[in-house]
């Protein structure tokens, strides 16, 4: 991601790597070599792009290496980009895994400098649209089980490997996945109305 | 059940010649009838979605042998008021108010971490005064929102007083953000770049006084519960979440604590102004009873809680430094393309925002992570073989708000 | 009772023309509904007691508004309970479900036919009142296995459930540290056993020997379990069964169950009194015997009751809940034991030293 140019009262800070996110870089690129798509080390939100087949391998790995012991899946999201013309394809669906671990305390000079994210990391997975089939991380993490039960509910990414994707937010016979960005409001839902944002 | 049935003395399956033997009622047989009349059945019940302690509109499908809980299955989504699809459908300001209606027990917290994603979004730096009074606020409100669940704990126990005594002084607190903010629960008080308004003197007089109580009738709740034969018989070693489950399934906040995993956000990943308060972080063991993981010291780490985030709140108050309350905001706000991952300390847990702007002055994605989210689904780990009290205590230990929980 | 309408007809000309049957039932009927009007509105007092001392408790203020200081609050609560609807369910066993509220009253009601309010005011003085009594409250548990069952509620049978094993198990410790009274006393009727309590108030049970003044302790915690107060609330626990055996109980049916427990606790509370405090005698050695003080003997019943009624709800509004294997491990290994050994002592009391 690039820097954001600067707002009226915020000088954009010198951009410092985010060791974490490096370390694991150096680790996933050793281990899985091409299937590490993508690095952004720097910036306000760095993170590790992987396969989406690779997935439960990098998962495993941040978690079981002793200097990153990812031990905790904080959160699983869903992000739609749909293709900006129907030339580019069907788009790409993104599942971010934002990990945090409790066995690396953070070091004493993380927390006076204001790098804040010492002991988390971010993986990211896309896959396309039309068909968005990631590997469940839930044998990695079982806390990853609701998340990914929501980003399924939510955004329609079919997890595998898991026990069956059941919607936990919205009721089970609900039309479509609402955060996609093509989706439309339905008319009714067993004969309540539904009046979308635009039509009120 | 009735365990293994014995054989059938006459064999069901067709085609098999049945050995030829006279129709006597056999011992067998016998038994089997026996086996049948005593058959148990397991019960299976819908705990809520109406239902005194499940804190909210949660659905748990509880099967229970006798009073035993031998598994269960909560559903959620009964209160989902879709905020993420909301705030991508909003400009960046209008989604803070949404933002409140997630915690309800919390909602300057929530805003808290709602503005500081923006904020980091965009670029913006908060005045210094502004940092202060968030960060007053937001302790005022865990303090208000702990007593509160420590009271709501009684209730779930059984014990109705302590309730309406932690009431009393929460109400007072309430008060105080009212006074700033005009409301009871949601405030939208902390805006993007600052607060909304100021804290006068007479505020500060009110919060010392407020602190006071607190502070004065903590002793009260305990001799009430923590320190009570009952209370401790109900919660010690009930419901164990050890530090390893704790964070495999991602239990944030007081109930990671009390696990035994010595984890604060507010010390080791601080935000806002955080890194100039240091105080102690109540972890279990507690040293007074119980094992580490229980509803007891889910409980107890509340208490020590309550006692830390008033001693901030008073440092605070004395070191409020003079200065402008709100920071200098173009009239439409479009942060830069990039995301954002911010979690800031609820009463609850780990509040999560993730934010993706495409530079527009709507966001792409608005994500935030419930802590309850997490806190509740640990339970279907933790509660077969429990009894049905002991879920009862189970759940309300671990304080959730399903506000949150549906977003 | 008996005797007492005797002396009525042989004092009036007129009564003696009617005949004796008809007095008698009469009376007796007369005496039921004063009962029945005394222990109501008692109860309903009781409620209103509850609700004042346990707002007290809370910071709060309790029911103020009707009648002065909200003394008739019951009356508009009951008028309310009386508008609701009457709710049976579709899935209900309705012959079940309607008399259930109306056994588990009279189970507590009828208890009352042979405790004596004060010197000769008593229903039926019974011989053996002390067992006619313990022995006519269990009836209320079989009203609350037809109001579980028959509700079609998965709650209410797990309330019920729960109700039966306590309130069964809780009957012994009750019973048996009520006999280490009766076994010292050496009668079963309760006006003979008040009878014996008159002069100091060291000759109150509860201080005349160390079986019955653990006895008094056990007595009381066993009644809270019987009566299924709190810290015993088991069966109607909110905060885990909804309201248990009551659960789907609406309206006036609603407040039968409300009154029984009202009156029950009232009943054990005048029990507790009786058989330990001295009942009606007021701990100093006065005169019983002229009308004025019988009068006043009631008063001092009455208001040991109320000592009792008031720690009762104290207890209440203070504990929270026991589990329900605790609530067992309590009577089973705690009580159950103990009054045995109550028991046993008060015995051996009576072998050595004759009674007394």
């Amino acid at each position: 991601m690039s820097e954001p140019a600067a707002t009226p009262s915020a000088p954009a800070p010198a951009a410092p790597a985010d060791p974490v996110t490096a370390l694991a870089a150096r680790k996933l690129r050793a281990a899985l070599g091409a299937a590490v798509l993508e690095v952004v080390e720097t910036g306000r939100h760095p993170y590790v792009r992987v396969a989406p087949g690779a997935i439960v391998a990098a998962a495993t790995l941040v978690r079981d290496d002793p200097e990153l012991a990812m031990d905790c899946c904080h959160l699983v999201t869903g992000v739609d980009w749909p293709a900006k013309t129907p030339a580019d394809g069907p788009g790409e669906l993104e599942v971010v895994y934002h990990l945090v671990s409790y066995a690396r305390r953070p070091a004493a000079e993380v927390l006076r400098s204001k790098v804040k994210s010492d002991n988390f990391l971010a993986l990211k997975v896309r896959v396309p649209r039309d068909k968005p089939e990631v590997p469940s991380v839930m044998g990695v993490w079982v806390g990853a089980d609701w998340h990914e039960r929501e980003t399924w509910d939510l955004l329609g990414v079919r997890f595998t490997g898991r026990p069956p994707l059941r919607r936990i937010l919205l009721p089970e016979d609900w039309p479509g996945h609402p955060l996609r960005k093509d989706w439309e409001y339905p008319v009714e839902y067993h004969g309540i109305p539904i009046i979308p944002p635009e039509g009120r | 059940m009735s365990g293994s049935e014995p054989v059938p003395a006459v064999p069901a399956v067709p085609g098999v010649v049945a050995p030829a033997t006279p129709p006597v009622v056999d011992a067998s047989e016998l038994s089997s009838l026996v086996g049948q009349s005593l058959r148990t059945e397991e019960l299976v019940v819908n705990m809520g979605p109406q239902h005194p302690s499940t804190h909210g509109v949660l659905r748990v499908v509880i099967k229970t042998d006798g009073e035993v809980v031998t598994a269960l299955q909560p559903h959620i989504g009964n209160l989902h008021r879709c905020a993420e699809k909301i705030g991508e459908s909003l400009p960046y300001y209008q989604w803070l108010p949404y933002v409140d209606r997630m915690d309800y027990l919390a909602a300057i917290n929530n805003e808290h971490g709602a503005c500081l994603a923006i904020e980091r979004l965009g670029g913006i730096v908060v005045p210094e005064r502004a940092e202060y009074v968030r960060l007053i606020l937001a302790e005022v409100q865990r303090v208000a929102s702990h007593i509160f669940a420590m009271g709501v704990y009684g209730l779930d126990i059984g014990a109705i007083t302590p309730f309406l005594h932690t009431f009393r002084e929460r109400e007072r607190g309430l008060d105080l953000l009212d006074h700033i903010a005009g409301g009871r629960l949601l405030y939208h008080v902390v805006r993007i770049g600052g607060v909304k308004r100021d804290l006068s003197p007479e505020w500060i007089d009110e919060c010392h006084a407020f602190l006071d109580a607190v502070e004065r009738r903590l002793p009260e709740y305990n001799a009430l519960l923590l320190d009570n034969h009952i209370f401790q018989e109900r919660t010690c070693g009930i419901g164990v979440i050890t530090g390893k489950q704790a964070v495999a399934w991602g239990v944030t906040g007081p109930a990671l604590r009390a696990s035994g995993v010595d984890w604060d956000c507010r010390r080791d990943a601080p935000y806002g102004i955080y890194d100039r308060f240091p105080f102690e972080v109540p972890v279990a063991p507690s040293g007074l009873a119980g094992t580490v993981g229980d509803c007891f010291h889910r409980h107890w780490v509340r208490f020590k809680e309550v006692e830390q985030s008033i001693s901030i709140v008073r440092r605070a108050l004395r070191a409020l430094p003079p200065g402008e309350i709100m920071a200098k905001l173009p009239k439409t706000f479009k942060p830069p393309k990039g995301e954002v991952f911010v979690r800031v300390e609820n009463p609850r847990g780990e509040l999560a925002y993730y934010a993706v702007s495409e530079g527009a002055e709507k966001p792409w994605r608005m994500r935030c992570r419930g802590p309850s989210f997490s806190n509740i689904a640990v339970v279907t780990e933790i509660a077969p073989g429990t009894l049905i009290a002991d879920l009862v205590a189970l759940m309300g230990s671990l304080d959730i708000v399903l506000g949150e929980v549906d977003r | 009772m008996k005797e007492l309408l005797d002396r009525l007809v042989e004092g009036s000309s007129l009564l003696q023309a009617v005949p004796r049957g008809l007095v008698y039932t009469t009376g007796i009927l007369l005496a039921c509904s004063g009962v029945l009007l005394l222990v109501s509105l008692f109860a309903g007092e009781i409620v209103w007691m509850e609700r004042r001392i346990s707002g007290r408790m809370q910071a709060r203020i309790g029911p103020n508004r009707v009648g002065p200081q909200g003394l008739l609050q019951f009356l508009a609560d009951g008028v309310k309970l009386l508008a609701k609807e009457d709710v049976i369910p579709s899935s209900a066993d309705r012959g079940v479900f309607v008399i259930a509220p109306y056994i588990v009253f009279a189970g507590v009601f009828a208890a009352f036919a042979a405790v004596p309010l004060g010197a000769g005011l008593v229903p039926a003085d019974l011989p053996f009142g002390l067992f006619y009594v313990l022995a006519i409250t269990s009836v209320e548990v079989v009203g609350v296995i037809m109001a579980g069952w028959a509700s079609n509620s998965k709650w209410s049978i797990l309330g019920t459930m729960r109700e039966v094993a306590q309130v069964i198990s809780y009957e012994m410790p009750l019973a048996i540290s009520a006999l280490t009274v009766a076994v010292l006393a050496g009668t079963l009727n309760l006006t003979d056993i008040v009878a014996q309590q008159s002069g100091w108030v060291w000759n109150w049970w509860v201080f005349r020997s160390p079986a019955t003044f653990v006895g008094f302790f056990l007595f009381f915690t066993a009644a809270l379990a019987a009566l299924k107060r709190a810290p015993f609330d088991l069966p109607e626990a909110e905060s885990e069964l909804v309201a248990g055996f009551h659960t789907e109980y609406t309206g006036f049916r609603f407040a039968i169950f409300f009154l029984a427990e009202y009156a029950g606790m009232f009943l054990f509370a005048l029990l507790t009194a009786i058989l330990f405090c001295g009942g009606w005698h007021l701990g100093v050695p006065v005169d019983l015997t002229s009308g004025l003080a019988r009068a006043a003997g009631f008063l001092v019943l009455f208001l040991k009751a109320c000592a009792f009624l008031f720690v009762m709800i104290w207890v209440r509004w203070s504990l929270p809940r026991y589990r329900v294997d605790k609530v067992m491990y309590l009577c089973y290994k705690v009580l159950l034991p103990w009054s045995v050994v109550a028991l046993v002592v008060a015995a051996l009391q009576v072998l050595l030293t004759g009674g007394r």
